[in-house]
């Protein structure tokens, strides 16, 4: 058990270490883009001064260096805590990845299902997955929690929220 | 004289029935935002943003401004009773608030937070009511190259105090910067960055961005865990938080400091509550003739940063509504809110649009009393909402973001920028990269290059034109410092060390 400790806590200084190495390298390769970009556009115009390929020039030469000094350090990077990693694992990535599923789920029903029967489904679903309710009561709190909502949404504040297969609302 | 008329013609526009409503709405939400741990003020501010545009724009900024004090006050709560910051700056009243609860003096430390909070709210409304119209009378003659040094000041400092490393918050300035130059450049009338996406063609909104970054990523957060206020009691009654004057007597000098030392960092760009609260502990801790008791709950080290994050918050409206030039998340999401309003912030605006400003100020002292009384006589019933809200929030607060912004623009593109923004910000909280420098440099961007091009158009000396005015010559080498300060002084610091250690 105790020699298992430190080879966990590498492989958890590994895998941070490697998070950040992508994140620095994401920014360097976004910082050349933003210097290709400009060379598309001009740089400087007699009439108008800077042009449209001032800014992404500059702002690319001087994220490079920045990018680059954090892929260095990326070498270094120690996690905040013991134990702390990028990614969620086990329960937690299941968790997260879940919500994002539904949240998605929430956004591409919004105005072809409406607001009210997505929202209220985004609610029970939510509830059972989350919360271990039982279907009938997560429904049940899915459908007033949507309508009170609506209501203080489309009613009171105005908001032109999508009615949907409820068109008749 | 002239401060004092303006300020009654603001109260004349804050003690309307809809404002002191919506006053009331900002304080009570602000208040759970605070005490709930994991949501911060920015995140409160950026989901109920969207909400406000019906509304004329005093009325949604008093709602807004009495989020993000109200958050100040009820930072408290979770501290104090859990031990459980609700916000960053309430960390440091969680040492000797928590003590004091276990020592069954819970109420005396939630009720001197709330009447420390209250006093340095209130000094802080007086000296931004003061300090605001002189700094913009200044800033008034600030040019384009004045301009574009005072925002590379803002986002120099908001990237260097922010996070945990300068480099990071740099790579986050910069990563805004780079959103903000996507869509039609103004001048050439060019798409930049648009890759064939009609909907980028506009330009990646404000909105979206503050609501992932903010909103969005929290709930990420906060999903992977259940959140336990089970243990949280609402036994207090307002008898027991009613402080004694021996209480008073003992906190009242941290109190005046914390007010004017909150202020004071909260109108410094980039500091902003939590470094005032640090600093009020620190100085109580020096200050006290029985130091010993810091940490064992000692009321001053409640009282003071209490009232200097209170005070911070206050403050920071300084360099926002004077210069248009936010110092901390919280204020970039406003200084946002005010553009969408379809105000210019900056010095122009206390002559402008007074109604606005002064209506503003003159609704924080009315939001502060009624956060005093809250936070006095509702402590329980803000226990019971939060323990009966507990299941859901998560989803609650999602239901918001995604409404929000699509009531906005009326685009599920920007919904799904929202999603997309809120993962973004979820990795970059778990690499510690801080987001406000990605919403202030997507807020800042487009007026620096603005700034910038006009500075340039309008120079016979090329970029010189920077260097050569006093202002913002000050301004970049102050910006300058932020940055590279610390890297020069580690380097001097080793270099002088060295040498002995040979």
């Amino acid at each position: 058990m105790e020699a298992e400790r430190p080879s966990e806590r590498a492989a958890s200084n590994h895998s941070y270490r490697k998070a950040h190495f992508y994140a620095a390298l994401i920014q360097v390769l976004l910082a050349a883009l933003s210097i290709a970009e400009s060379f598309r556009f001009s740089y400087w115009d007699e009439m108008l001064g800077p042009g449209a390929g001032f800014v992404p020039r500059w702002l690319g030469i001087f994220w490079l260096p920045i990018a680059s000094a954090l892929l260095w350090q990326s070498r270094r990077a120690m996690p905040p805590e013991e134990g702390h990693t990028v990614m969620p694992e086990g329960r937690e990535r299941r968790r997260l990845g879940l919500f994002i599923l539904i949240l998605t789920g929430l956004m591409l029903g919004f105005v072809p299902l409406g607001a009210i029967i997505s929202v209220a489904a985004f609610v029970a679903i939510s509830l059972k997955l989350f919360e271990e309710y039982t279907w009938r009561h997560a429904a049940l709190t899915g459908t007033v929690m949507s309508g009170l909502l609506y209501l203080l949404f489309r009613t009171w504040l105005n908001v032109p929220l999508p009615r949907g297969i409820l068109f008749f609302l | 004289m002239e401060v004092l008329t303006s300020l009654l013609q603001g109260f004349a526009i804050a003690v309307t029935p809809t404002n002191l409503l919506f006053a009331l709405a900002g304080c009570v939400l602000g208040t759970l935002i605070g005490a709930l741990p994991g949501f911060g003020p920015p995140a409160g501010v950026a989901i109920l943003l969207p909400f406000t545009f019906n509304m004329p724009p005093v009325t949604g900024l008093i709602m807004l401004a009495g989020v993000y004090y109200g958050a100040m006050y009820g930072g408290t709560i979770t501290s104090v009773l859990l031990n459980i910051p609700g916000e960053s700056s309430s960390v440091m009243t969680a040492i000797d608030g928590y003590k004091m609860a276990q020592q069954g003096r819970a109420g005396v430390a939630l009720g001197i937070a709330a009447v420390g909070s209250f006093v340095a709210g209130t000094v802080g409304v007086v000296l931004l009511m003061t300090l605001g119209p002189l700094v913009a009378q200044a800033a008034i003659k600030f040019g384009p190259p004045e301009y574009f040094a005072l925002m590379v000041l803002g986002l120099a400092t908001i990237s260097g105090l922010t996070g945990a490393s300068t480099l990071r918050g740099l790579g986050s300035a910069m990563f805004g910067i780079l959103c903000a130059a996507v869509g039609v450049d103004i001048m050439s009338g060019q798409p930049r960055f648009q890759f064939g996406i009609r909907e980028l063609y506009d330009g990646i909104e404000f909105l979206p961005v503050a609501v992932g970054l903010f909103g969005v990523s929290e709930v990420f957060e906060n999903v992977m865990k259940r959140a336990d206020f089970a243990q949280v009691q609402g036994v207090i009654r307002w008898r027991e938080v009613m402080p004694s004057w021996k209480d008073w007597k003992a906190a009242q000098g941290s109190i005046w400091r914390g007010s004017f030392l909150g202020f004071a960092t909260g109108v410094l760009p980039g500091a902003g509550a939590t470094v005032a609260s640090f600093f009020s502990y620190a100085l109580e801790k020096k200050l006290s003739k029985h130091p010993e008791e810091f940490g064992q709950g000692a009321i001053a080290g409640v009282a003071g940063p209490e009232a200097a994050n209170n005070s911070a918050s206050t403050g920071a409206f300084v360099p926002l509504l004077t210069l248009g030039v936010p110092g901390s998340g919280t204020t970039a999401v406003l200084l946002g809110a005010l553009i969408m309003y379809g105000l210019r912030p900056g010095p122009l605006l206390f002559t402008d649009k007074p109604d606005i400003i002064w209506g503003l100020i003159a609704s924080m002292y009315i939001g502060n009393v009624m956060l005093l009384v809250m936070n006095i006589a509702f402590i329980p019933t803000f226990i019971w909402m939060m323990r009966t809200s507990e299941r859901y929030l998560n989803m609650l607060v999602a239901i918001l973001c995604i409404i929000g912004v699509y009531a906005q623009s009326v685009s599920l593109f920007d919904v799904g920028v929202t999603i997309l923004f809120g993962f973004i910000g979820f990795l970059m909280r778990r690499l510690d990269y801080p987001a406000a420098p990605v919403v202030l440099a997507l807020v800042l961007g487009p007026m620096a290059e603005n700034a910038l091009r006009q500075s340039l158009l309008i120079s016979d000396k090329g970029a010189m034109i920077l260097l050569t005015r006093p202002v913002s010559l000050v301004l970049l080498a102050a910006a300058f410092l932020y940055v590279f300060g610390p890297l020069l002084y580690g380097a001097i610091r080793s270099r002088y060390r060295s040498p002995r250690e040979a």
